[in-house]
């Protein structure tokens, strides 16, 4: 429904993006911040010029470079939630959401009605006389996306909507934006840096790093053969990459990647290949751990950080080179006194990694 | 040096500047009270009131609110419009534009006179125009106006423009991803974000309209009922008669002490927020 290609030359980089977006699905557009991604959706919803590309919306043709010809925001089927929600200061919660009725010229009951079922429907329809101030966050976010909504838009574009929001909010308005998401006839577009966020809300999920992008697909496609340092660390899983070398009749192969050789069960092929290593495969040793068919690592410990926040397992990030991550119980921590600056062995099976390419 | 010396050393300091700042404070304040103050002592109220029912007074008085309140509604439409484009657009040439719009500021009004006899008169550059079509401007109500308007017009344009860019883009975005024309975006959100900049800048003007002298009596002259307003007549009145000027006077200071007044007494609140000096690519 949405096909979009948009380039913009910027003084660091070059913006090169291509996306599609079904009808009545969701793409999650993930990156670091500086990558692009508030500068794509900005493009989409007509608020910047690109330099070259075609931004098609169904039938409508929004931005065709070749041509020159850019329709203007307020001429697009779009909807918009901004990082900073931005609603107007003057109006009224009410006032705020009727704005995109009356700009297209209805009036009186029709936009009573339809401004009331979308209040409603956000649970917030008893603010309908504040102003934005007299609001908090969760309730702004909520006047934001119902605003966005009644028009009807066929493309909504939704940047970071609750990187504002402190988490208990985050987490109820989370489970309603992703209702709000499944029940839409038409394309949205989501842009996140929140793993969670983007597992949660994706149908498909493409990553913006440098103004490229790097990788798109559906979330098991990401999950299971990430194919960026970027999204492997966004999966938080270890990922190598190396040239398939040495074959030994045991079905196993050598990798040989910048600084270390691995040793994994042969995909077969030839060239180049990744090496997924699920930090719950990695085993740590405060020898040097005896064994065929293991990978070690070797080098200091750098963080500790619990896995979930307050959970009973912690991620070890391990400083060898190339670094690798290691997922462990909290027993294991103080069984072998792990903390920052102590150095391990982290080891896994050849077997213990998924290669692909 | 020791700290213990330099809490005490900076606190003399602090109630040194203080104590100037209070003094300097107090001298404007007592220069800028002074004048006003010494008009209404000089004259007793009920020569005063007695004066104020002069018929030529009363000619005067209407003249000024007419004719300043005309120019101020001239100012604000035309100077609406160039406010937005200097506000929101960059264009060759808006760095001069700018500096033309702000020239009448700082221009002596005598010249400024001249300059409209210039444009206007019966030998000006658009003199023969008007000629053929019957007009004569120079000395009549219309001129006056028009000189208030030269005048006047940079102190609305100035501060209206200072508003309109003081309001946040990401209001204008969002009313543009609203389907909001960009007269609908000036209309519905530019102009209330932008309100009290529009009655600050209205009241500035049409103080200075209400104040204009030098433009005046060069351009349109001192015709009593026709172009003698208020700052004319009070001046011609020192001529030949204090008392009737000082009557003047203190009318005058009341009439735009009131109107300033009432002009913040106006409930307006700022909400166009500070704009924000950089925004997130994301």
């Amino acid at each position: 429904m949405l096909h979009a290609v948009a380039v913009r030359r910027l003084a660091e980089f070059r913006l090169e993006a291509e996306i599609e977006v079904d009808r009545g699905s969701t793409l999650v557009l993930v990156g670091e911040s500086g990558a692009g991604k508030t500068l794509l959706l900005r493009m989409l919803a007509g608020l910047e010029h690109p330099d070259a590309g075609r931004i098609e919306l169904g039938d409508q043709v929004y931005f065709d470079g070749r041509a020159g010809e850019m329709v203007p925001a307020w001429r697009r089927s779009i909807g918009y939630v901004g990082q900073d929600y931005a609603l107007f200061p003057h109006l009224s919660a009410f006032e705020n959401v009727a704005f995109g009725l009356r700009a297209q010229g209805l009036r009186g009951r029709r936009v009573r009605l339809r401004v009331g079922e979308m209040l409603e429907r956000f649970g917030i329809g008893d603010l309908a006389r504040r102003r934005p101030r007299e609001l908090s966050g969760g309730q702004q976010q909520r006047v934001a996306v119902a605003r966005a909504l009644v028009i009807e838009p066929a493309l909504l574009l939704l940047d970071e909507p609750l990187s504002a929001l402190d988490l208990q909010t985050r987490r109820t308005l989370q489970s309603e934006l992703r209702r709000m998401l499944a029940e839409r006839a038409g394309a949205s577009v989501y842009v996140t840096h929140s793993p969670v966020e983007a597992a949660l809300f994706g149908d498909r999920i493409a990553v913006l790093e440098g103004g490229l992008i790097t990788q798109k697909g559906s979330r098991d496609e990401l999950l299971r053969y990430p194919k960026s340092p970027y999204v492997a660390e966004f999966l938080g899983v270890n990922l190598y990459r190396g040239t398939l070398g040495y074959r030994d009749f045991a079905g196993l192969v050598e990798v040989q990647t910048p600084d270390i050789t691995l040793s994994v069960v042969d995909p077969g092929g030839e060239d180049e290949t990744f090496v997924l290593v699920n930090p719950r495969e990695v085993t740590l040793f405060l020898e040097r751990p005896e064994g065929s068919a293991q990978n070690t690592f070797y080098g200091p410990i750098g963080d500790l950080v619990p896995e979930p926040p307050f959970g009973d397992r912690v991620r070890v990030v391990v400083e060898s080179k190339p670094p690798i991550v290691a997922e462990v119980t909290k027993h294991a921590i103080e069984a072998l006194g792990l903390k920052p600056g102590v150095p391990v062995y982290a080891s896994f099976k050849a077997s213990g990694v998924s290669t692909y390419r | 040096m020791t700290h213990g010396m330099q809490g005490p050393k900076r606190s003399l300091g602090g109630r040194i500047l203080r104590s100037t700042a209070a003094g300097a404070l107090g001298l404007l304040l007592l220069f800028l009270v002074l004048p006003l103050v010494s008009l209404l002592v000089r004259v007793p109220p009920r020569v005063l009131i007695a004066r104020l029912k002069d018929p030529a007074v009363i000619d005067a008085l209407r003249l000024s609110l007419v004719t300043s309140g005309c120019s101020t509604a001239v100012v604000v439409v035309l100077g609406l419009p160039l406010a937005y484009l200097l506000a929101t657009r960059e264009f060759r040439g808006k760095r001069l534009l700018e500096a033309l719009v702000d020239l009448p500021m700082v221009l002596p009004p005598t010249v400024a006179g001249v300059g409209l006899l210039m444009a206007f008169g019966r030998t000006g550059l658009l003199g023969g125009v008007l000629a053929a079509l019957g007009l004569s401007i120079p000395f009549t109500t219309l001129a006056v106006v028009l000189a208030q308007v030269f005048v006047s017009a940079p102190f609305f344009v100035a501060t209206m423009t200072a508003g309109l860019i003081e309001i946040e883009p990401r209001y204008l975005d969002a009313a543009a991803t609203l389907r909001a024309s960009p007269t609908a975006v000036f209309l519905r959100v530019m102009l209330p974000l932008g309100l009290p900049s529009l009655v600050a800048g209205t009241a500035t003007c049409w103080a200075r309209a209400l104040g204009e002298f030098g433009a005046t009596i060069t351009f349109a002259g001192n015709l009593p009922g026709v172009t003698q307003t208020m700052p004319l007549a009070v001046y011609l009145a020192l001529q030949t008669d204090l008392e009737a000027s000082i009557a003047l006077s203190v009318l005058l200071l009341a009439v735009s002490f009131l109107l300033l007044l009432a002009f913040r007494a106006l409930p307006l609140r700022s909400v166009a927020g500070r704009r924000r000096a950089a925004r997130g690519r994301g």
